[in-house]
C-alpha cells in the first residue's frame, strides 16, 4: 500500500511540475538581452574586420593599393555576405528594434541607424541589389526579396540624412563607443559627409535625388567631417583576438616573408601600375606606404646614362629600392612583340618586389572608416559641380592633399613641390609612363575632376581599397592593366584568358541554394544576360559604361622607362647616390662619340 | 554487433577510442540524432557521440565505457515499439544490455580471470610512388635563390609537395643545411616507418556468487592500449562493477549495481587533415623527405623546423612529441531496484538510477609550432548528469480458461544537467607548460549549462488467447521541459498482434513453428533542451568594452515548437523448420517521421544560417531476413550457419517550405544532402562539364570547366548482409563471419588531396612527358598547346604537336564559340563540343582539377565484402582439469578484418571509413588506413 502511495505521488508530480519547464529550458549562464551597446561595439568591430580582411584578399587588388601575390581581381564572396547580414546588420537591428521606442536611447539608436545605413551603402556597391525591406526579419524566413540597387541608394541617404537630424546633442550617449568616444556631433558628421559620399557616387542613377543630397550636405558644412579628429576610425588593440587584421594575417600568422623571414608565403607588394603613377609624378608618398627593398635583394637595373662631362654614354645596372608587382606573368596569346625578350619586371624574384610600410601591420593601427582628407576630396567635386561650399573646389583639393601629406607626416617642402607639378597642380595635364608591358599609361588629364578622383585614390591607402574600386566603377580615372591569370567567375566570360577591373562582386553560393526566388528577383533586377549572376562585368547602375578593351591583341612591348634614370640620366648623379646610399653599380659597357 | 543483427550498421571514425556510430534501419531524423537508446538493466544511459566536444578530436561515446567483460547480453530492439517502455529515444531502436549477476550455478570459487590481448596492425598503405621528388612543374626548385651556395644543393622542404625531378640522387641538404646521405632519393618507408603495430591488454577477475536469497558479482578490469601511430592515443581504463541482490522475506527484494569507469588517454589524435594531424602530413609529405631530417624537430630555442611550405604542414614529429592532449573520464552508473511482490499477480517495482560522468580535458600546442608560432592551450571539464526515477506495477494471470494477460503501469522522472566550463588561450608565454596560467594573453573563458527534465505515465498490456494469438497495447504520455510549456505534453500509443499459426498444423509436419506479426506504432519527441529562445554570443572585451553578438551560432530558435512524431508499420513471420535445425526471421517495415524538429539552413540574409522548426517528412522502408540453420548437430560436431540480409531505402518526401534541399556536411569537393523526392544522404559536387557525353575543357588550359551540384551517389548502400558460421569439435570450436556492403559511394578527400600532392602512383600519368617537354626540351605552354610561331596573321601550327607532352582528359572538346570568341549555347542553354581538345596539361594542374572540379574522381563505389570476424578456440576438457583449482579454461585467437576480399577504393582507402559520426556520412578524410586487429583472449574460472 505504502508503494501505491509513493507510485501515486509520482504520478502527481507530472502535472504539478511543468510549470517550471521554461525556467529549466533556459540556460542561465547566457544572455537574453544586451545593452545597444554591446550590439553595436560586435556590429562595429565585425564590419571592420570583415572589410579589413577583404582588403588582404580582395580590394587591394582591385585598387591596386597593394598586390597580394596570386589574388585576382576576383569578387566572389568569402564572408562578406554573411559578416553584415549577421554580424553587422543583425545586431544593429537588435538594438532599433529593442531600444526603437524608448526615447531614453534616441541617440544610440540613430547612430545604429547610420551605421546600417553605412553598412547597406557597402553591401550595394559590392553587389548592387540586395535584400533591405525583407532582410534581418524573422517574418521573412524563405524567398527573401532583393530590394534593386536604386532603392538600397535612396535608403541610404534618407536614413543618414534622417538619423543625423535626429540625434539630440544633449541626449543620451553611448556608454561606450570605439569610434567616436561618445562625441554625438561627430556622429552627425559622419552621417552627413557618408551622405555626400554616396551622393556623389550615386549621381548617375539617382539622379536629382542624389544632387539635392549633395546640395544639403554642402549647405551645411558645419555638420560634417571638417578635422584630422573628425576621421572616422576604429582602433585595434594588442590584445589576442583584438588586433588589427593585417597584423594577424602577415605578423602574428608567421607565414608571410619578410616577417618571418624562412616563410614561403609573401606579404602583398606595391603594384607594378601604382609604381608608375608615383614614378610619374615623383609622388613622395612612395617612400611612405611601400618600404624599401633590402639591398642584397633588389632588381638590378640595366640603364643607359650620359655623363655631365662629356657626351660619353654608359651602360649600367644598379639596384633599383622600389618595385612593383605586374598582377600576373602570364603574357596573352596576342602579345606577339614580346616573344622571346626578358620580361624584366614580370620575371623579378619576388623579394625584389616592394613590402608595404610595415606600420599598417601594427597590431593597433586604426582602420579608417571616413578619413578628413577624403571629406575634402568630396567637398572638392561637389564645389566643382557648383553645388555649394565655402571654399573654392581649387582649395578643397590641395587641402585635401595637404591633410593626407599631414597624416603620413610628410615634410612641406616635398609637399609644395609635388603639388606644383604638372598633373598635379590644379589646372594642369600631366604626361605619365607607361607601364612596363605599354599597355596603359599614367597621364593625367586635363579635367580637374581626374586630378580630384586620382588624389583621392591615393588618399585611401591603406584602408580603402573597397572605395578605390567604387571610384573607379564610378570614373574609369585609371585604365588599369588586366589580370592575365584570372580565376573564379573570370571562367564564365567571353575572354576566360584575362580579366579586366570586375563590374561586382558576385551573390555567395547561399544565395543561390537557399534563396532561389530572391535570386531570380536580383538577376531581374541587375538585368544580366545570363541564368546567373556569373558576369564579371556586369555593370552597377551607378557605374559608367566601360567597352572592355581587347586586351588578347592590344599592342604590347615592354617599356622601363618607369624605372629607369631611377637616380637621374647621368653617370654622376647615380655615382653620387651610390655614395650617399651604400650601393655598387656598375659599368658594362662605355661609348664614346 | 555488425553483421550479426540484420539492418544494424555500425561506422566508426577508425582511432583507439573514438566514437562508433549505430543506425539501425536507416535514418529517421534530418538533422538530429538518428541513433539507438543504449539501457543497461532497464536504465537508458548517456551515448552522446565524443565528437564536438573540441577541435576536431573524438572523445568516445558513451556507450563505449561498458565493459565488455561484465556484458551477460545485448539484445536489439530493431522498431519503435520499445519506445513505450523507454520513452521517445527509442525512437530510432534500442540496445538492451543486461550486465552479469551472481548466478547460484557459479559454484567453487566463483573467481573468473579473462585475459585479452590484440594486435592492431595497418594492411595497406596507399600506393605511393617512388619516382619523382619534391619540387614543383618537374624541377627540384623553381628558384636560383633557394640552391644552396658552395654545395649546389637544394634546402629539403623548399616545396611543399612531390612535383620535381626523378630522383637520382642529387644534392640535397636537410633543413640545417647539412648534406643529406643519398641526397635527392626516393623514400619509399618515409610513411609508413612512423607506424606500428599497437597492443590493447585487458585483464580482469571477477567474484560471484549466489544462493537462494542473495547474489553478488564484483569485477574489475584493466584495460591499456595503445595507437598504431606512435605516442598517440595511449589509453589506460580501470572498469569496476558491483552488483548485488537479495530477497527480504517473500514480499520484498532489492537489487543494487554499481559500475565506475575510469579513463585516461593521452594525445588523442586529430582527425579529418586537421593541419595539426600527423595523418595530414602523411597525405602531404614530399616523397624526397629522408626521416632523418625530420629530427631534430625543434630548433635550440624549442621553436619548430619547418618542413613543407605549400601546406603548411606540421613537422610529424613536432606534432607527436611537443603537441599533447590529455582527458580523464570518471563515470558512475548505479542504481536501486526494489520489488514488492503484492499478491501472486500483482508486483509493485520502485527503480531509482543515475548516470554521472564527470570529465576534464586539455590541449596544448606548443609555443613556436609552424601553425601555432604562439602556441595554444585549453581546458575543458564537464559534468554530465542524469537522474531516472521509475514505479511500475506488474501484473500477470490468467483470465478464465483461454485467456492470458500481462500488463504493466508505471511512472517515469528523467531530469539532466550538463555542466560545461573551460578556458582557452591562444598565445603562450614559454615552451613545455600547459596551464592556463601559461597565457600571454586574456584567456578566454566559457560557461554552458544544459538542463531538461521529462516525466511521463506509460502503460503495456498483452493478451493471449490459448498460446497462438497476442494482442499488445502500449501507450506513453511525456511531458518534456525541452518544449513550450503549452505544447510539452503528447501521447503516443503503439497495437501489436501475433499469431502462432503453426498450432494450427499437424504435428511432424516440416514446418514445426510459424508466426506472424503485425504492428503500427508512433513514438513522438522532444526537441533538444534550449530550441526555443535565441540568445546573444559573449564575444569578449573589446577595448575593454563588452560585446554581444546576436544568435548563438548563428540559429534562429523557435519558441513555438511541438514534437515530432514517427508512425510506423510492421509485419513479420518467423519460420522453424526441421525440428527447428532451419530458422528463418523476415520483417517488412515502414517509418514515416512527419513535423521532424530539424535545424533548416535559412537564407544567410534573415541574419541566421539556420532555423529549428517542425518541417519535413522522412520514410523508411525495408526488408531484413535472418536464417540461422543447424547443419550438422552430433555428439561430438555441430556446426550452424548464420546469415543476415537487410534493405532499407529512404526518401525525402519534404523539407521546409521554400526548401527542396539541405546540406548535412561539406567536406573539401563534396557535399552530403537531403533532398526532396530522393533518398537522404546524396553526395553532390562539382564535376567536368559535359555536353550530353562529351567532356568540354576550358580552351585557354585544357582544365575541366566545373559543373556544379553534379550527383555523386548515396553513402547508403543497397543492402548489407553477412554470412556467418560456427563449429564445434570437441573442446575446439571455430567460428567465423564474413560481412557484405553492397552499393553505396564513399568520397575521398585524402586521396584527392595525396594526388595533388604528386605523391601517389596514380599522379605518375603524363609526368615522363611533361619531363621530356618542359624540362629537357624547355617547351613552353603555347607549344603544348600546339602553337608554334607567332606570325601576323595568327600562329603557325607546333611541328611537333603529335608527341604527348603531359596530361590530357581523353576525348575532350573545346565549347563551341562564333567568331568573336562568345559561347554558343544549345536550347537548354549549355555549352556544346565544338573543336578537339590540344592542349598538353602539366600533371599537376591536371590532379588539382581532382581536387574541387573533378569530384567524381575521387568518389568511389563502397562495395565491400569482409571477413570481419575469425575466433579459433580450445577449452581445455574438464577431465583433465579436475582435481586442479580450475574449472573451465579456455584459449582462443581472434581475428578481426583480417581479410578484405572484396574493394572498390584505391589501395590505402578503407571503403567504410567515415569522417563523422554525424548524419554526413560518404566522406573519408584523412581516415585511418584499413588495419586488421588479431589476439587472443583467454578465460580462466575457479
Amino acid at each position: 500500500m505504502k508503494a501505491a502511495i509513493i507510485f501515486s505521488f509520482i504520478v502527481m508530480m507530472c502535472w504539478s511540475c511543468t510549470r517550471d519547464f521554461t525556467n529549466l529550458n533556459t540556460d542561465p549562464t547566457q544572455f537574453t538581452k544586451a545593452s545597444p551597446e554591446a550590439g553595436i561595439l560586435a556590429a562595429v568591430k565585425n564590419l571592420n574586420t570583415q572589410m579589413a580582411n577583404y582588403n588582404t584578399s580582395k580590394y587591394w587588388d582591385l585598387g591596386h593599393l597593394l598586390c597580394q601575390q596570386a589574388n585576382r581581381y576576383d569578387v566572389t564572396d568569402a564572408g562578406l555576405w554573411q559578416t553584415m547580414y549577421q554580424g553587422v546588420l543583425g545586431n544593429l537591428q537588435q538594438a532599433e528594434l529593442n531600444y526603437g521606442k524608448d526615447s531614453a536611447f534616441n541617440n544610440r539608436v540613430q547612430i545604429a541607424r547610420i551605421l546600417k545605413a553605412y553598412a547597406y551603402s557597402i553591401l550595394a556597391g559590392n553587389y548592387g541589389p540586395v535584400p533591405l525591406t525583407q532582410a534581418n526579419d524573422p517574418e521573412h524566413l524563405s524567398a527573401i526579396k532583393f530590394d534593386n540597387e536604386d532603392s538600397v541608394y535612396s535608403y541610404v541617404l534618407s536614413t543618414l540624412k534622417d538619423a543625423a537630424g535626429k540625434i539630440k546633442l544633449g541626449g543620451d550617449k553611448m556608454a561606450y563607443d570605439v569610434i567616436y568616444n561618445g562625441n554625438l556631433q561627430n556622429w552627425a558628421k559622419f552621417a552627413n559627409t557618408l551622405r555626400l559620399k554616396i551622393a556623389l557616387q550615386c549621381m548617375k542613377n539617382m539622379g536629382t535625388v542624389a544632387t539635392d543630397h549633395i546640395r544639403d550636405v554642402m549647405s551645411a558644412e558645419t555638420s560634417t567631417i571638417a578635422s584630422e579628429t573628425e576621421t572616422a576610425k576604429m582602433n585595434f588593440e594588442n590584445v589576442n583576438g583584438n588586433e588589427n587584421p593585417y597584423f594577424v594575417k602577415y605578423i602574428k600568422g608567421n607565414g608571410y616573408f619578410p616577417y618571418n623571414p624562412t616563410a614561403t608565403g609573401q606579404a602583398p607588394k606595391l603594384s607594378e601600375y601604382m609604381l608608375t603613377l608615383f614614378r610619374s609624378y615623383s609622388d613622395p608618398r612612395l617612400s611612405v606606404y611601400y618600404d624599401t627593398v633590402p639591398l642584397a635583394n633588389r632588381l638590378l637595373l640595366t640603364d643607359t646614362l650620359t655623363s655631365d662631362l662629356d657626351d660619353s654614354l654608359r651602360v649600367v645596372s644598379y639596384p633599383v629600392p622600389y618595385l612593383g608587382q605586374p598582377k600576373a606573368g602570364t603574357k596573352l596569346a596576342g602579345w606577339t612583340n614580346l616573344a622571346g625578350l626578358a620580361d624584366v619586371v614580370g620575371s623579378a624574384d619576388i623579394k625584389s618586389y616592394s613590402n608595404a610600410n610595415p606600420v599598417i601591420y601594427q597590431p593597433n593601427r586604426p582602420f579608417i572608416m571616413l578619413s578628413y582628407g577624403e571629406a575634402l576630396f568630396l567637398k572638392a567635386e561637389a564645389a566643382k559641380l557648383g553645388y555649394g561650399g565655402a571654399m573654392s573646389p581649387e582649395q578643397y583639393y590641395y587641402a585635401g592633399i595637404d591633410a593626407n601629406f599631414a597624416y603620413w607626416g610628410i615634410n612641406s617642402a616635398l609637399r609644395d613641390a609635388y603639388k606644383a607639378r604638372d598633373g598635379i597642380k590644379w589646372g594642369t595635364k600631366g604626361k605619365g609612363f607607361n607601364n612596363y608591358l605599354g599597355l596603359v599609361n599614367t597621364d593625367i588629364p586635363q579635367d580637374d575632376n581626374y586630378k580630384i578622383w586620382t588624389q583621392r585614390w591615393l588618399n585611401y591607402f591603406p584602408d580603402g581599397g573597397f572605395d578605390c574600386w567604387c571610384l573607379e566603377r564610378r570614373t574609369w580615372v585609371f585604365n588599369l592593366p588586366p589580370h592575365t591569370n584570372p580565376g573564379g567567375n573570370a571562367t564564365y566570360s567571353p575572354n576566360p584568358t584575362y580579366s579586366d577591373v570586375p563590374g561586382r562582386a558576385s551573390y555567395p553560393v547561399s544565395v543561390v541554394n537557399l534563396n532561389p526566388a530572391g535570386y531570380q528577383g536580383a538577376l531581374e533586377a541587375l538585368g544580366t544576360a545570363r541564368i546567373d549572376d556569373y558576369d564579371i562585368y556586369q555593370e552597377l547602375h551607378f557605374a559608367k559604361h566601360r567597352e572592355i578593351p581587347d586586351w588578347s591583341n592590344a599592342n604590347a612591348t615592354y617599356d622601363y622607362a618607369f624605372l629607369r634614370k631611377w637616380y637621374g640620366t647621368s653617370i654622376q648623379s647615380l655615382q653620387a647616390a651610390a655614395e650617399a646610399n651604400g650601393f655598387k653599380y656598375t659599368i658594362s659597357q662605355t661609348y664614346r662619340p | 554487433m555488425a553483421g550479426k543483427v540484420a539492418g544494424l550498421q555500425v561506422t566508426t571514425t577508425g582511432q583507439p577510442g573514438s566514437s562508433s556510430r549505430v543506425v539501425i534501419r536507416g535514418e529517421n531524423s534530418m538533422t538530429q540524432n538518428n541513433q539507438p537508446l543504449w539501457v543497461v538493466d532497464g536504465v537508458p544511459i548517456n551515448n552522446d557521440m565524443g565528437e564536438n566536444a573540441g577541435d576536431r578530436l573524438d572523445f568516445g561515446n558513451g556507450a563505449a565505457d561498458l565493459n565488455p567483460d561484465d556484458v551477460e547480453s545485448i539484445t536489439v530492439l530493431q522498431g519503435p515499439n520499445a519506445a513505450a517502455l523507454y520513452g521517445s529515444r527509442a525512437a530510432n531502436g534500442a540496445i538492451l544490455v543486461v550486465t552479469k549477476k551472481g548466478k547460484i550455478e557459479d559454484s567453487n570459487l566463483g573467481i573468473a580471470i579473462n585475459q585479452n590481448t590484440l594486435f592492431n596492425t595497418i594492411t595497406e598503405f596507399p600506393a605511393y610512388q617512388n619516382v619523382y621528388g619534391e619540387g614543383g612543374n618537374g624541377f627540384l626548385v623553381g628558384n636560383g635563390n633557394n640552391i644552396v651556395a658552395g654545395t649546389g644543393a637544394v634546402r629539403m622542404g623548399t616545396n611543399g609537395s612531390s612535383w620535381g625531378m626523378p630522383m637520382l640522387g642529387q644534392p640535397y641538404n636537410d633543413f640545417n643545411g647539412k648534406p643529406v646521405a643519398g641526397g635527392y632519393s626516393p623514400q619509399p618507408g618515409n610513411i609508413t616507418s612512423f607506424y606500428k603495430t599497437s597492443v590493447t591488454n585487458a585483464s580482469g577477475i571477477s567474484i560471484s556468487k549466489a544462493d537462494a536469497v542473495s547474489a553478488f558479482r564484483l569485477s574489475y578490469t584493466f584495460t591499456n592500449s595503445d595507437d598504431v601511430l606512435k605516442n598517440q592515443n595511449i589509453i589506460k581504463r580501470h572498469n569496476v562493477a558491483l552488483s548485488a541482490s537479495r530477497k527480504l522475506g517473500s514480499i520484498f527484494s532489492i537489487d543494487t549495481r554499481i559500475t565506475y569507469t575510469n579513463q585516461g588517454t593521452k594525445n588523442r589524435t586529430y582527425r579529418n587533415l586537421d593541419p595539426s594531424s600527423p595523418m595530414a602530413a602523411y597525405v602531404y609529405m614530399p616523397r624526397s623527405l629522408n626521416i632523418n631530417a625530420l629530427s631534430p624537430w625543434a630548433d635550440a630555442n624549442g621553436n619548430s623546423v619547418t618542413y613543407g611550405s605549400v601546406n603548411n604542414t606540421e613537422n610529424p614529429l613536432w606534432m607527436l612529441y611537443e603537441n599533447q592532449n590529455e582527458d580523464t573520464r570518471n563515470r558512475i552508473l548505479g542504481g536501486i531496484t526494489a520489488t514488492a511482490k503484492l499478491s501472486n499477480h500483482l508486483s509493485f517495482r520502485l527503480q531509482a538510477s543515475t548516470d554521472i560522468a564527470v570529465s576534464g580535458f586539455y590541449q596544448y600546442k606548443e609555443l613556436g609550432g609552424l601553425k601555432t608560432p604562439l602556441g595554444y592551450y585549453s581546458n575543458a571539464s564537464q559534468n554530465n548528469q542524469m537522474w531516472d526515477y521509475q514505479g511500475m506495477f506488474m501484473y500477470n494471470n490468467k483470465l478464465g480458461k483461454s485467456f492470458t494477460l500481462s500488463a504493466n503501469v508505471g511512472a517515469e522522472y528523467t531530469t539532466t544537467n550538463n555542466l560545461n566550463r573551460g578556458a582557452n588561450v591562444s598565445s603562450l608565454l614559454v615552451h613545455d607548460m600547459p596551464s592556463i596560467q601559461n597565457s600571454n594573453a586574456f584567456p578566454f573563458a566559457f560557461e554552458t549549462k544544459v538542463r531538461s527534465n521529462v516525466q511521463s505515465i506509460y502503460g503495456n498490456a498483452t493478451l493471449g488467447f490459448r498460446d497462438f494469438l497476442f494482442l499488445d497495447i502500449t501507450g506513453r504520455n511525456d511531458w518534456s521541459s525541452t518544449l513550450p510549456v503549452a505544447n510539452s505534453s503528447f501521447f503516443y500509443p503503439s497495437l501489436s498482434g501475433s499469431f502462432v499459426f503453426s498450432n494450427f498444423l499437424p504435428e511432424n509436419s516440416v514446418l514445426n513453428y510459424g508466426k506472424l506479426r503485425a504492428s503500427v506504432a508512433q513514438v513522438g519527441n522532444a526537441a533538444p533542451p534550449q530550441s526555443l529562445v535565441t540568445t546573444y554570443a559573449y564575444g569578449g572585451l573589446f577595448q575593454g568594452n563588452p560585446y554581444l553578438n546576436y544568435g548563438n551560432g548563428n540559429q534562429l530558435n523557435n519558441g513555438a515548437l511541438m514534437p515530432e512524431k514517427t508512425f510506423s508499420r510492421e509485419a513479420g513471420l518467423e519460420l522453424a523448420f526441421f525440428k527447428s535445425r532451419l530458422q528463418l526471421t523476415t520483417n517488412v517495415y515502414q517509418s514515416n517521421t512527419t513535423n521532424q524538429i530539424i535545424k533548416a539552413q535559412i537564407p544567410v540574409e534573415t541574419g541566421f544560417s539556420t532555423r529549428v522548426m517542425n518541417a519535413g517528412e522522412m520514410r523508411n522502408r525495408g526488408v531484413e531476413v535472418s536464417v540461422n540453420a543447424v547443419a550438422i548437430q552430433s555428439k561430438k560436431l555441430r556446426w550452424n550457419v548464420l546469415a543476415n540480409w537487410s534493405m532499407n531505402r529512404n526518401t525525402v518526401l519534404s523539407l521546409a517550405p521554400g526548401i527542396d534541399k539541405l546540406a548535412l556536411g561539406t567536406n573539401l569537393g563534396a557535399t552530403v544532402n537531403a533532398i526532396v523526392g530522393q533518398p537522404y544522404g546524396q553526395l553532390t559536387g562539382n564535376a567536368p562539364y559535359r555536353s550530353h557525353d562529351t567532356l568540354l575543357v576550358n580552351p585557354s588550359n585544357g582544365r575541366t570547366i566545373a559543373d556544379p551540384n553534379v550527383l555523386l551517389g548515396n553513402f547508403h548502400p543497397d543492402w548489407i548482409g553477412s554470412l556467418g558460421a560456427n563449429f564445434k569439435y570437441g573442446n575446439f570450436d571455430l567460428s567465423f563471419l564474413f560481412t557484405v556492403k553492397w552499393g553505396g559511394v564513399i568520397y575521398s578527400a585524402s586521396y584527392g588531396r595525396a594526388n595533388f600532392a604528386g605523391n601517389t602512383v596514380a599522379s605518375l600519368y603524363g609526368r615522363d612527358e611533361f619531363l621530356m617537354s618542359n624540362v629537357i626540351l624547355g617547351e613552353n605552354d603555347q607549344e603544348r598547346m600546339g602553337n608554334g610561331q607567332a606570325i601576323s596573321t595568327g600562329t603557325t601550327p607546333y611541328a611537333d604537336a603529335g608527341r604527348p607532352k603531359g596530361a590530357r582528359y581523353p576525348d575532350a572538346y573545346f565549347p563551341l564559340v562564333d567568331k568573336t570568341g562568345k559561347y554558343i549555347l544549345d536550347k537548354d542553354g549549355r555549352m556544346q563540343p565544338g573543336v578537339k581538345s590540344s592542349i598538353w596539361m602539366n600533371p599537376t594542374t591536371y590532379n588539382s582539377d581532382m581536387v574541387l572540379n573533378n569530384t567524381p574522381a575521387i568518389t568511389y563505389n563502397a562495395s565491400n565484402i569482409k571477413l570481419s570476424e575469425l575466433i579459433f578456440g580450445y577449452s581445455i576438457p574438464t577431465r583433465i582439469l579436475t582435481g586442479t583449482p580450475f574449472k573451465t579454461t579456455r584459449l582462443a585467437f581472434v581475428g578481426r578484418n583480417l581479410w578484405t576480399l572484396f574493394k572498390h577504393t584505391p589501395q590505402g582507402i578503407d571503403p567504410e571509413a567515415a569522417n563523422t559520426t554525424g548524419n554526413a556520412q560518404g566522406i573519408e578524410s584523412g581516415g585511418s588506413f584499413p588495419y586488421a586487429i588479431y589476439g587472443f583472449d583467454l578465460k580462466v574460472t575457479f
